[in-house]
Parts: structure tokens; sequence; C-alpha cells
């Protein structure tokens, strides 16, 4: 007998909010278009706090007032109001077309419901009434509109279901997350404190204390008797636990909290920035900006950990980021293994931004800045079904989505590109092992990559060179910050050694390589000095 | 005088007694002790004034035996009747029983309550809607089954105390007049 199997996959799709609009990778069209949503424009607003998160093939949109859904699974039918909704999971069927659907959402007036086509299709044809679920009344509604999420996904209010037993959403939310199949809002201004989880695989019920497994919960996190921390951040992990990254500390919740969950302190000292101010790495890792600069939160919540407080212990205050002008966005790139932090001002896109290599041969937090139009207001990791389209996407100021491309040498920066301003400062060298003594550079040579020129690895194109000398290494440092007059400077180009005498003495060296011309980028392999000793320091 | 013959003279003074007939009983027949004696009751029946045999009083006498003896039946049947319906009043809904078992739930459902706060406040959970919901939880979990299971009983008694009554009343006779005697009497009065 011959079989036949018709494979079924998953299809992942970018939901992104900008400008008020919200688009969508249609792949109807093809695998990465950006298509907006119509119906959902001006609906949201982006010149406040948004946060959207995936729930049962559905993006949830949390801003403020505005709690939206984009439904990617469902059909919509249109009919005229129902006294009693039919029943959430429910079969309704319609007469004639025999077309039946598991009821998933009714909108509050009773005249949309949505649900998952399971067996033909439903029509607006008059006499093909619907009928089960507990419908009042029953079979006399026909809908006067079809409308399939496959064809265009469905735009409606998050609101609890109808009919007077889900509770109710907080009047306001900021912060939003899914965790065990709940939905986890928060952010109210009027109780900033609170969380609200919704029932488990019901999104659209929260009527709390209702007493089993699955119920809604709402709480706020501090010991017996206190008023909890205001949330800032939820950081789902799994089906595992639930991170609260709170204005003044960091809690965890362990498992449900309706059955069996607990909710501990990990640390009363030190707060998150945001909600988009973490990322998680391959190990489940917690990283975020936190009171005194970059944490990191071990899986087994052994505490927290200053990652900066050593190399960049001013980071913070260097920084000075506000959570109401600035963003701070954290995100794992796993092709380059490292944590992207980008600090932007949200009203210019000016940026200041770190990477913090987690590969042990770069370990180490290094600056880097884009263009004001590339200023990053968020960003997420895309596994796409294309494999091509995979990787970290930037949302920038200016609306687009970019994201890192090795190929590139400059920035795009929409209508046209902007040079790289790339640079390195080499660990700054002790020209003598006496203190009071000095040293002479009598020649330098420097390996360029890309071995013989032409060939088969990639050449590296022109660098140039500052050479500092200073009695000190903090007024070296300063030197080079400031952009003092260097000692030696020059430019050197094509692959390959590079030999220079540049004959400078001092008791410190230090050495700045940069390029900021389009199109081009370096590679230094190697740098290898000829130091002899000079006497005593003058 | 008139004469009746009885098997015993004990029977003879009975008939004696109750018809209001005097005289004397003389065994005749066969020897003493020995079978085939029966014994001749020789009898006045008492003269009312002014003459006649008084078989009204008689009556009166039968009837007024029969009243006081129908009273004792019925008083005994109230008593019965009364016991099962205390039973009955018990197991009604409203009734005395389970009041016992139900101050027991509330005292199990306020220890309870109490322990889950204790150990919502361990797990960190205090400052949750679970702690609001305690009661509620125990009442689903425990109580209503609890209660449910009582009520179970109760009706389960109440049916039998019902069946007990209804089996009381079904089982009494009412007793009519003795119409042999009656018929008898007469049959003395014209022999």
């Amino acid at each position: 007998m011959a079989v036949s199997i018709s494979e079924a996959i998953t299809y992942r799709r970018w939901v992104g909010v900008a400008n008020d609009k919200l688009y969508y990778e249609d792949l109807g069209v093809a695998a990465g278009n950006k298509t907006e949503l119509v119906a959902a424009r001006n609906d949201v607003d982006t010149s406040d706090q948004l946060v959207m998160f995936e729930a049962f093939q559905k993006a949830i949109v949390v801003n403020g007032t505005n709690l939206k859904i984009v439904d990617f699974a469902n059909t919509k039918l249109t009919i005229t109001a129902l006294t009693t909704a039919p029943t959430r999971g429910s079969i309704v069927t319609q007469l004639s077309s025999n077309a039946t659907m598991v009821v998933d959402f009714v909108n509050t007036t009773k005249t949309e419901i949505y649900g998952y086509t399971t067996f033909g299709t439903f029509v607006t044809t008059g006499g093909y009434t619907l009928s089960g679920g507990g419908m009042i009344p029953d079979a006399t509604r026909v809908p006067s509109a079809v409308a399939q999420a496959s064809t265009t996904p469905l735009w409606y209010d998050y609101t609890v279901y109808p009919g007077g037993a889900s509770g109710s959403l907080p009047a306001k939310a900021y912060l939003g997350c899914l965790y065990r199949g709940c939905a986890i809002l928060s952010g109210n201004p009027n109780n900033p404190e609170q969380w609200h989880k919704s029932r488990q695989a019901n999104i659209f019920d929260y009527a709390y204390a209702a007493g089993d497994a699955q119920s809604p919960v709402a709480g706020g996190n501090a010991d017996a008797g206190e008023i909890g921390d205001i949330c800032r951040s939820l950081i789902p992990y799994r089906d595992d636990y639930l991170v609260f990254g709170c204005a003044n500390s960091i809690w965890v919740l362990r498992g449900d909290p309706a059955i069996g969950g607990s909710l501990d302190e990990v640390d009363l000292t030190v707060g998150m920035y945001g909600s988009h101010s973490w990322c998680f790495d391959g190990d489940g890792n917690l990283f975020f900006w936190g009171t005194n600069g970059i944490y990191v939160m071990k899986k087994d919540f052994g505490g927290v950990e200053n990652l900066s407080e050593i190399s960049l212990p001013e980071l913070v205050e260097d920084e000075a980021a506000n959570p109401e002008t600035h963003r701070i966005v954290l995100e794992y790139d796993r092709k380059r293994r490292g944590v992207v932090i980008f600090i932007t001002k949200l009203s210019d896109g000016s940026n200041s931004n770190y990477f913090l290599s987690l590969s042990k041969p770069t370990q180490g937090i290094t600056p880097e800045s884009y263009p004001d139009e590339c200023g990053v207001y968020s960003s997420v990791y895309y596994d796409a079904n294309d494999k091509s389209l995979q990787g970290v996407l930037l949302g920038c100021k200016d609306g687009y989505v970019r994201w890192f491309l090795d190929s590139a040498k400059d920035d795009d920066i929409g209508g046209s590109d902007q040079a790289i301003n790339a640079y390195v400062v080499y660990p700054l060298i002790k020209l003598s092992e006496e203190e009071d003594h000095e040293g002479k550079l009598t020649s330098l040579t420097i390996e360029l990559g890309g071995g013989a020129s032409g060939g088969a690895h990639g050449d590296t194109d022109g660098v140039s060179y500052d050479i500092h000398v200073a009695d000190d290494a903090e007024t070296l440092i300063e030197d080079i910050k400031d952009g003092a007059t260097p000692l030696a400077t020059g430019t050197l180009t094509g692959p390959g050694r590079k030999k220079i005498r540049p004959r400078c003495r001092g008791a410190y060296l230090g050495i700045k390589f940069y390029n900021s011309e389009d199109t081009e980028t370096f590679i230094i392999n190697k740098v290898i000095g000829t130091i002899v000793p000079a006497g005593r320091i003058r | 005088m008139a004469s009746r013959y009885f098997p015993s003279s004990t029977a003879a003074q009975q008939w004696g007694r109750s018809s209001g007939a005097t005289g004397s009983v003389t065994a005749v027949g066969g020897g003493a002790g020995r079978g085939g004696i029966q014994y001749r009751f020789d009898y006045t029946m008492p003269q009312r004034q002014g003459g006649g045999p008084s078989y009204g009083q008689t009556m009166t006498n039968i009837q007024q035996s029969d009243e006081e003896a129908k009273a004792a039946n019925l008083a005994r049947y109230k008593e019965a009747k009364g016991k099962y319906e205390q039973i009955e009043t018990m197991f009604s809904p409203g009734g005395d029983f389970g009041k016992g078992y139900s101050a027991y739930l509330a005292q199990a459902k306020s220890e309870d309550v109490a322990r889950g706060t204790q150990s919502l406040v361990s797990s960190g959970l205090y400052g949750t809607t679970q702690a609001a919901g305690l009661g509620t939880q125990w009442e689903k979990q425990v109580g209503a089954p609890a209660r449910l299971k009582m009520e179970d009983v109760r009706t389960e008694k109440y049916g039998e105390a019902l069946r007990g009554t209804a089996g009381l009343i079904e089982r009494r006779e009412d007793v009519g007049p003795n119409y042999a005697l009656i018929a008898q009497l007469i049959q003395g009065k014209y022999a």
C-alpha cells in the first residue's frame, strides 16, 4: 500500500513595530519580506514603551493601555452580538457547510469569534447558522464576515474572555512575557510592583485564586508584609524559572506559584535597568545592565557578578544613561560568541555600545558606536527558517532593521554608507625593567593580515598608526585619548610584514592603529618590536 | 332458675362474671376428676328494679372494657410514633445530625489555612493572591467533599427513619366490637 506523507513544518515569522505601525514577515510574498499590517496602524504608540512576546501562535503587544494581539492561526467570524459566548475550547459548527472550529477567544461585545478551524471552510451564506459551545442564541447567527489569519494576520484587542468569570486585565501594562504557557504582565504605573499571571494555557483568564493547579496568580516580589520592588523586566528561561529584574533587586520565580512554586531573592542590592537590558547566552547565564555596570547571573543562581567593575569601574557614571531618555538593550550574538550592549539615546539615536566577548581567546569588553541612524532600540536573534536570514536583527532609530554583516566595510545609514572609524590601542609597554629607567624602540614590525597580496585569503586594507611615549602610564593613555600629537605616525598598506624604525624613547610606549576610510578595514596578525635600554628617566 | 353446662368450673365462673348471672356450679356426669365430667351452672340473672335481666349493664361493661383496651393501644401507638418522629427530626435538614462534624471541619480549615499560609511565606509567595485563595482552595478540596459525604449519610439515615415511621403506621390495626360475644349474650338472654 502506498503511503503518502505530507511534511508539516513550523514557520517562524518576524514581527516588528515602528513609527506606530506593525510589520510582519509575509512568507506568502517572500522570506524576509516586511509587510505592514494595516489594521494595526496607529493602534500602538511607539513613543511610549512597547514590549511584544509570543504566545500560542500570536504576538501579544503590551503598550500601556494598548494591549493587542496579532493572531497568525485562527479564523475570525463576525456575527451579530450573542447573549452568551460559546465556551472557550468548545466546538462551534456551521450548518450545511459543516465547518467546525475550536473556540479560542470571543471579544467583549460577543460579535467576533476566533477559533482554530479543524474542518471545512466557514462561509457567509444565508441560513448557514452557527451552533455549539453553549452559545445563546444557538443556531441563529450567520457570519457576516469570515477572515483567515493565513491570508492576513488578525488584529484585535487583548481582553479577558467575556462572561464575567475571567477576572480582568490590569488597566495598563508595559512589561510582558510568556512563562510556562502563562501570559505574565507587569509595569502598571499605578502598581509598578505587581505582576499578573494568567491561567496556564489560557491567556484570556485572570480570575485569581481559582484554587486549582493552573490558577491565575497576581503578586509582588517582597518578604511577607512588605510592598514589592518595582518591576523593570520579566525574564523567562524556558519553563523552568522566571527572573524579575527590579529597580533595586533581582528575584527568581521557580516553577508555578499556583502549585509548588517558590519566589526567592537572588540579590537585594543590584537592580536592573530596563525591559530590554538583559540577555541569555548559550549556557543559560543571564547578562544584564545593572546598578553598577554589566553583570552576569550564573544559571545556578549563586549570586550576581559584576563583569565591568575592574576594567570599567565608572561605566554607569560615564554613560549616565537614564531610563527616561535612554534605551539599553543586550543581545547575545551566537555567531560571534559575545554579548552586545547597546546604549541609545531615544531622542536622536546617538549611542555608546560595548561588545563583551565570551570567547576565551578574545575575552574582554570593547567599545563601539554606530551612526545615529543606526542607534539600536531593540534586538532579537531571529532563528529564521531560511538559514540565510538567521542572525541578530537590530531595530534602529530610523525604522530600518539591520544586522551585522562581516562582508560589509561601512555602515548602512539608509540613503548612503558611512565609513567606520575603527581603532585599537595595544596594551601599554613598559620599555625598561627598572622603574626609573627608559627604553628605546628601535624597530617595529607589523604583520598585516591576508598573506601575500591576492591569494586565497582576504587582504587587509591600509592601516594608520600613532606611537606615543610618556614617563608614566596614565599620562600615556591620557595623551592617546586626548588625541595628542604622537611621537611617530604613518600609514601602512597591503598585507604582509611591514617594518618601521620609529626610534621612540620613554618609560612607557603606546601604539594606536586606526582606519576611518570608506570601504576599508584592517587586520593585524602580529606586532613585534625591538627595545634597547636607554638610561635613566630624564 | 336456669342452667348451663361448661367444660370446667372456671369457664362457668367467667361466664357468670361477664354476664352478671349468679348461682352455683355443680360437677355432673362421670366420677370426680375423671373424663366426661361437665359442670352445670345453675343461675339466675340479676333483676333490675321493675324486673327483667340487665343486658344493658352487660353491654356497658363490655363496651367499657373494649374502650379501655383501645385507649391503651392508641397510647402505645402514639408513644412509638413519637419516638420515630424524634429520629426523623434528628436526621432532617437542619437537624442535629452532623453538628459535631461541622465544628470539626471549621477547626480543621482554620488549622490548614494557617499551615498553608506559613508554607507560602517560606516559599516567598505570601505576597501573591495564593494567600487569599487558601480558604477557597481548602473548601474545594476538603470542605465541600466532606460536607457532601455527610449530606449523603444524613439523607440515608433520614430515609431509614421515614421508613420506620411508615412501617409503624402500616402495622397498626383498628379492632372493632366482638360480634361473637354479643351474639352469645343475646342468645343467653333469650335461652
